[in-house]
């Protein structure tokens, strides 16, 4: 990692500075995967209107593939200025050559200053060949984005696990090209009332850039319950909950909620208790959903990296000294066999209660009529 | 049928689980903490081994890093990497993904090579970066998170299963070709006593900036100086504001929970 001298990353050179100005726009990369966007897509969408609203910009999305025009409206509803429309039979299917090349022509054409990414697999991937290809820097994996004084895109990163943040610059290099961690930011609402150009881009694609053939593409559809980047609550067990079994209580609590989801430390999956799918943490889900329990897990930095974002954080667990009391919104310092059950009890009870008050309510008001 | 010649990019890393914070300032603390091999590049030579193990050939590991690094090259010729190479020199400092990838590149253009294998990511950057860059300086097509792989030598090919998040991919492709190596692929093995005797009568090369020069490397693409990227600030992560936290009697705390949470509208 580079030192921290800051001279390094102000910009003073008029011809460079010039060469700079050339640059204008926020792009993201939209994601076709199992003939659907990805969640991320729509959330770059939200970061780049963030960033471009700091920067005085427009924001376009790149939609690249073959037969999805049908997509371009959905980009255009949740955030982007301008589409443009990427399409090769070549491009049918996410390859890393064809899609490098094609990405990369576009950009050499037409210039953005800012190129954000989903940092999934494939994604990132992309975005790595195409920062070779067309000499810039790239930082990965980013949790939250700036501006700073200079116009700069500031690119924030957790490294070693979270244990710090890193400011990432591009100084002197453009596209400033960024892979964001899906889960950090939240699409924006879907606004029918928002307008977008559609531009086609046709690229020259050779037999050189379209050496690996795609034989195969095999996908498995989340259940909803199962996607964490949606869920508006999750209820998240560690190796307190002891076996794969007591998982049965927290499934118990997260039907309680609309878009609830049971998740899992590293330590848990590892274990088989839950699929890796259901993993949150840094090498799992980033997830940000309004309420996160986190039951029976003392809160490893690696977890807390992936969950931190949430709204309102339970914690509960045994060990009063665990870190996860650092980070939570409301604790409890306790044996979870004993609090889940009476938490789901009292929720269950709450919700009867009110239910009779507004019965009661209403059947008072009709008494008076 | 001819052997295959292995490439295998390593990397040193501090030992994460040793990494402790500063109680007061919350900084990282760097001093005294072990470094080990990436335990992600293991499994680039586990597949490196494995296919050096059905075709015959030769495996290079390669570093960029100060001269510690010699001792994870030792352990990869342990595992049974026939040469090592370190470039090291302070011109090499401080570089981030794309000037490491130009540099590597600089010298693996000079050997033969059929396959470079890396790790999917190092444990301390975690960027997954520096593979895909690499083949790009390299000009070779790459294939990334990959999971199984046939080697047809006949039509000089690879078909290769990568693993995704929600399934995995089936590619063709020519090699000469990097591939990532993910944990799926198997179980990486671990050095031997008798392996570890035998990487001791190996010498691990040194290159140096000069030498890279003379290879054709341009110095200006090197180090911090050749880094698009920039790191002007590092600070700790921010912290919340405190919670409130219930000891003592459990159905008290649940039912002050579920009135807090109420008062949210969140139950």
């Amino acid at each position: 990692m580079a030192s921290q001298q800051p001279r390094f990353g102000v910009v003073t050179d008029p011809e460079i500075l010039k060469r700079l100005a050339e640059y204008r726009g926020v792009w993201v990369y939209a994601e076709v995967d199992d003939n659907q966007l990805t969640n991320v897509s729509l959330e770059l969408l939200a970061a780049a209107r963030y960033v471009a609203q700091k920067t005085k910009e427009d924001v376009s999305a790149v939609l690249v593939g073959y037969g999805i025009e049908r997509f371009a409206r959905d980009l255009i509803v949740h955030g982007a200025d301008r589409v443009y429309l990427i399409q090769d039979e070549k491009l049918k299917l996410y390859v890393s050559d064809a899609y490098t090349e094609a990405v990369s022509q576009l950009v050499l054409a037409k210039k953005p200053s800012i190129f954000l990414f989903g940092a999934n697999r494939n994604a990132r991937d992309l975005a790595s060949r195409v920062a070779g290809r067309v000499n810039t820097g790239l930082a990965a994996d980013c949790i939250q984005l700036e501006v700073n004084e200079n116009g700069q895109l500031e690119q924030i990163r957790p490294d070693f696990g979270g244990k710090e943040l890193s400011v990432v610059l591009t100084p002197k290099h453009r596209p400033q090209l960024t892979t964001i961690r899906p889960g950090s930011y939240k699409p924006l609402p879907a606004d029918y009332n928002r307008s977008g150009i559609v531009e086609s881009f046709e690229p020259r694609l050779a037999e050189q850039h379209s050496r690996i053939k795609v034989i195969k593409s095999v996908r498995e559809r989340l259940d909803p319950k199962e996607d964490l980047e949606k869920a508006k609550v999750i209820v998240a067990g560690g190796m307190g909950l002891r076996n794969k079994d007591n998982f049965k209580l927290l499934h118990q609590l997260a039907e309680l909620f609309e878009g609830g989801a049971v998740a899992g430390t590293r330590s848990v999956c590892e274990k088989g208790w839950l699929p890796h799918h259901l993993q949150v943490g840094q090498s799992g889900k980033t997830v940000s959903p309004k309420l996160y329990f986190a039951v029976g897990l003392s809160g490893a930095i690696q977890h807390l990296v992936g969950m931190q974002n949430s709204e309102v954080i339970v914690a509960i667990n045994i060990d009063k000294e665990a870190p996860i009391f650092k980070v939570c919104t409301y604790g409890i310092v306790g044996d979870l066999f004993e609090v889940v059950p009476l938490l789901i009890d009292e929720i269950k009870r709450v919700r009867i209660e009110r239910t009779l008050t507004k019965e009661s309510v209403k059947a008072e008001s009709a008494g008076e009529r | 049928m001819g052997e295959l010649n292995i490439v295998v990019p390593i990397k040193q890393v501090p030992d994460v689980s040793e990494l402790r914070l500063d109680p007061v300032t919350h900084a990282l603390i760097r001093e005294g903490v072990p470094s080990v091999l990436n335990p992600y590049d293991r499994y680039a030579m586990e597949a490196a081994i494995r296919l050096k193990e059905q075709f015959g050939g030769r495996i290079t590991a390669i570093t960029m890093g100060p001269m510690q690094a010699k001792k994870a090259l030792q352990e990869c010729m342990a595992l049974g990497a026939d040469e090592a190479v370190i470039l090291s020199d302070r011109a090499f400092a401080a570089a981030d993904t794309w000037a490491t990838a130009y540099t590597l590149s600089v010298y693996i253009k000079t050997i033969p090579y059929d396959f470079v294998f890396t790790g999917l990511k190092a444990i301390d950057g975690e960027t997954g970066q520096v593979g895909p860059e690499l083949a790009e300086f390299l000009g070779i097509p790459h294939i990334t998170y990959v999971r199984k792989i046939e080697v047809d030598q006949s039509s000089r090919s690879v078909r290769v299963e990568r693993q995704l998040e929600n399934g995995y991919d089936v590619w063709e492709a020519p090699y000469p070709i990097l591939m990532s190596i993910a944990r799926e692929y198997g179980e990486p093995r671990l050095p031997t006593l008798q392996g570890y005797i035998e990487a001791k009568r190996k010498q691990v090369k040194v290159v140096t900036a000069a030498d890279l020069q003379k290879m054709g490397g341009d110095p200006k693409y090197f180090g911090l100086k050749g880094s698009p990227t920039f790191i002007p600030k590092v600070h700790p992560p921010p912290a919340r504001p405190p919670g409130t936290v219930w000891e003592g009697d459990p159905k008290e705390a649940v039912r002050r929970l579920v009135e807090a949470l109420s008062e949210k509208g969140l139950v």
